[in-house]
Formats: structure tokens, sequence, C-alpha cells
């Protein structure tokens, strides 16, 4: 019986081990990543940033995929909020559709933080961190207009016309480019910021409107669609293609002189900021404040060894 | 008696209001002009007499860079822009078309700084001047419509008189907006939004 004894001790001890790391007070907190798509790379960066640092933060933290779905979403945030998780770090698929799922985790005591994409609220949310689209295009535009000598034909090729930043970056953009009545507009059409749709708009455009002198793209996907195109139609050398975002292929393709500009956006600082706020949240703080920008920066030929893809060096 | 009292009480309980009225209330949006021009002529002045010089900025950026932009900037979001007031006094070496170069006293050196006189767009003004708060505006249009009207005070009130003018080799005392990239300063690329022009010789 005595040898026995010492695995008595240690079945023992095992058990009460089991218990105290059952016990609710040192069960981890969770904070819940939903993202838009994670067939964009962009996308994919900005989640798993998110949830690194939660992890950093000291929280368990779990990414769910909307996979560009409203109804999907809709039921990643039944599960959350069933699931007990205590945050939401967010990035919607639509700027009205996803208000819905928003306000369900604010009814039910979850703070929701959006990262990148808006929701056309301004109370359903906790904090909005978003990046500053208009003011990033106002300042492409500037570069545009410079590199146009204030005169030429252009294209705009739009991102999914119900999402806001394709509105904001338009926008911003033509409130410079508008100032100027010897840049001319040929063409506005949407390729829902896909580089193969684009690639087709730009092939078409080209055919009605065979001399242009650029294209404003509202994300980089669609401005690599947009070369590829004038690549195939050898214009690739007189027509200056702008893009937005800081991808990685774009970031390349400044450096080679074959796309003029972008605008750098921030990924990772909207990803933390959002998993700091969260963590302030559940520690006790309030004063939010409901939309804050993150600045977007001009990225051309001349600075663009300051830069890598999503960010600066 | 009781009749009385019921339709008393039906008339106090009863509020009747056009529905025009109803609608301008609900539709009230922010007036980004009339909010701007009262910061342009009210607030601003103030902002701009307290402007710092561009030769103390520098300075104490090159010194201690954390320093100079905790006292002397700002900025609404989050990023590496930060923006200035600051005041200088120049001599105007070129008039180009978009913009007046500016040579100024740097210590014991001269350095040439940009004045823009054509693209005054960004929100150099606006987060310069430390008047504008973002908890205040939930609506980022807003907020961009704000750096649009004063950037427009500019375009269309400061800079007709003085371009029609100015000439090169004129002294002139410049208070405006400048745009620091917190991590890649380039003070020979330093660009001037101008606010406050004054020819002095």
């Amino acid at each position: 019986m005595l040898k026995r004894l010492p695995y008595f001790l240690l079945l023992l001890s095992c058990f009460f081990i089991q218990c105290k790391s059952k016990s609710p007070a040192d069960k981890k907190h969770k904070v819940a990543i939903v993202v838009s798509t994670l067939n964009n790379p962009w996308f994919v960066f900005l989640a798993n940033t998110a949830a690194d640092k939660a992890k950093a933060l000291g929280y368990d933290a779990k990414i769910f995929d909307s996979q560009n779905n409203t109804a999907l979403e809709s039921d990643h945030f039944e599960n959350i909020i069933v699931a007990g998780f205590e945050a939401i770090l967010f990035n919607s698929t639509d700027a009205d559709g996803s208000v819905a799922n928003v306000l369900k985790a604010k009814a039910a005591g979850v703070p929701v933080f959006c990262m990148d994409r808006e929701i056309n609220s301004n109370t359903a949310a906790t904090s909005q961190i978003l990046s500053d689209s208009y003011s990033g295009s106002v300042a492409i535009a500037k570069y545009f207009t410079q590199q146009l000598n204030k005169k030429g034909n252009y294209v705009e090729i739009l991102g999914i016309v119900g999402d806001n930043n394709t509105w904001a970056r338009s926008k911003g953009f033509h409130s410079v480019v508008d100032n100027y009545p010897e840049l001319k507009m040929v063409a506005q059409q949407s390729a829902d910021f896909d580089r193969n749709k684009a690639m087709e708009v730009m092939e078409s455009i080209l055919q009605a409107h065979p001399n242009i002198d650029a294209v404003f793209c509202g994300n980089d996907g669609m401005a690599m669609g947009a070369y590829q195109a004038l690549v195939s139609s050898g214009k690739a050398e007189k027509v200056k293609v702008f893009g937005f975002d800081g991808a990685e292929d774009v970031i390349t393709a400044i450096n080679e002189n074959k796309v003029a500009a972008t605008g750098m956006q921030f990924p990772k600082v909207m990803a933390e900021t959002a998993a700091q706020f969260a963590d302030e949240y559940i520690k006790g703080r309030r004063d939010f404040p409901q939309k804050i920008p993150v600045a977007v920066e001009l990225v051309t030929f001349k600075n663009i060894r300051d830069y890598i893809a999503y960010g600066k060096k | 008696m009781l009749i009385v009292a019921i339709g008393l009480v039906a008339y106090k309980s009863v509020y009747v209001k056009k529905l025009s009225d109803m609608k301008v209330a609900t539709d009230e949006k922010f007036d980004a002009v009339a909010f701007s021009k009262r910061l342009w002529e009210e607030k601003l002045p103030a902002r701009l007499s307290n402007a710092v010089e561009l030769e103390a900025f520098i300075k104490t950026a090159q010194i201690n860079p954390v320093d100079a932009f905790s006292k002397y900037t700002n900025a609404l979001g989050i990023g590496n822009y930060r923006y200035a007031l600051i005041k200088v006094e120049g001599l105007i070496t070129d008039i180009n078309e978009d913009d007046i170069m500016l040579q100024v006293k740097l210590g014991d050196s001269l350095m040439t700084t940009q004045l823009a006189t054509e693209f005054i767009y960004g929100n150099a003004i606006r987060d310069a001047s430390g008047l504008v708060d973002v908890k205040d505006f939930p609506n980022t249009m807003d907020l961009n419509n704000i750096s649009e009207e004063l950037n427009k005070m500019v375009r269309k009130t400061v800079l007709p008189p003085f371009k029609a003018v100015v000439r090169k080799g004129d002294k002139v005392i410049v208070t405006g907006a400048i745009e620091i990239h917190k991590e890649h300063i380039k003070w020979n690329e330093l660009e001037i939004i101008p606010v406050h022009l004054q020819i002095i010789q």
C-alpha cells in the first residue's frame, strides 16, 4: 500500500491542478476578429496582425472569415456573442448591411471596433479606426495633376460601388482634379476592386478611348490589372497609372517606374489600435472617438525607398 | 366639469407640429462653410500670432524631435504626418507657376523653402490650427469639408491679391501651415501652405 502512496499523491495533485486551471478567475479573456475575406492578402495581414496584438495583450484570439457574405458575418456574430467573446475587432463586408450585426453585439454588451472599413452608423460601433481614404486620394490627385501638367484625358476605375472607401477615394480625388478644366475624365467604371475585372474594363475603355494619359484606380489590384491592359495594348509607356493601398506588387512596380504612385495604407496600425482599444475597453475605458482617421501616405518613385508593402521601412 | 377636465387633459397631451418643421430638424446637417468661416475669422488669428518661428522649430526638431513634435505640432488622426503653424521671414528668389521659392535664414546658413501658391489642398491648416477635435465629428466627411473650406479661403482670399503684386526680390513674412513626416523628415522639401502673407519690402 505504501508503495502506491506516491502514485496516489501524484494523482491527487493532478486533480487539484486540473481544478485550478478551470477556475473562472484564471480563465483567459477572448477577443474575436471578424474579417470580410481571407481571400485577399491585405485582409489576411489585417486579421493576423489584430490577432497577434490581441494575443500579445494576453487574450485568446480567434479569426472568423465572412467570405464577403453578410449572412455568414451575421452567423459569426451570433456565435461570438453566445461563446462569450468580450470584444470584436471587425472588418465589415457591407457598410449598410453590417450595421445590424454590430447592433446585435452592442445589445449583448460586446464592444465592436471597426478596422479599415466603415459602417454607416455613428452609434453602433464603439469606435471605427479607418484609413483616411479621402485625404490619401487628395494627395494622390495633387501629384496626378502635377504629373499631367494640369491637362489630359484620364480614366477612373472605381472599387465596389456599395463600399464607402470607393467613394471616399473618388471624392477626394475629384476634390482636386475637378478644379482643372483641361483634365478630362473620358470614362469612369467599376471593377469591384478586382485585378482581372480591371484588366477587362481597361481593355474595353481603351478601344473606345485610345488617347488617354492617365488612369486612377481605387486600389492597387485594379491598378495592376489596368497596367496589364496597357502593356498588352502597347501604351504602358505613355499612360501613367495611379493606385491605392501600398500592396507589394505596386510597390515593386513604382520602384521600376511602371506605376506612378499609390496611397500607402497602414493595416498594422489599424489592427493594433483596434486590439489596443478593445483591451482598454475591457479594462474600463469608455471615451473612444467614434471615428479615427489613419493617415494614408503618398508613395512615388521619389520616396519609394522609405516604404515596403503595407507600411514604412 | 368632467368634460372640461377631459378636454384640458386631451389638449395638453397632444402637441401638433408641422411635418415640414420636423423634416428640417431631422435633416439638420453640419454646415462646414459657416463653421470654417467662424474658425477662420474668430479663432485662427490668435493661433497665427502664436505660430512658432520656423528656425526655432527646425532647431528644436534637430536636437529633440520628440519634444518639438509634442510642443509645436498636431494631427487629428493616427500616423506619421504632423502639422505645425509656423512663421518665417524670407526673400523671394523665384516665382513659378505653382509655387514661390523663399530663401530663409537658418542660423548662420540659408535654406530654400517652397511657398505653395497653386496646390492648396490637404489637412495642413485644419490640423496645424489645433482648433478641430476629432471627437466632435463622428462624420468623417465633415472633417474633410472643413479642410476643403479652409483651403478655399487661402485660394480665394489670401493668394489672389498677393500673387498680383509679389515680385522676385521681395521680402515677405509668411505665416502658414507645414506638414512633416516624423519618420522621414526632409527639411529641404518643406512646403508652406500660406494663411497670412505680408510683403515688407
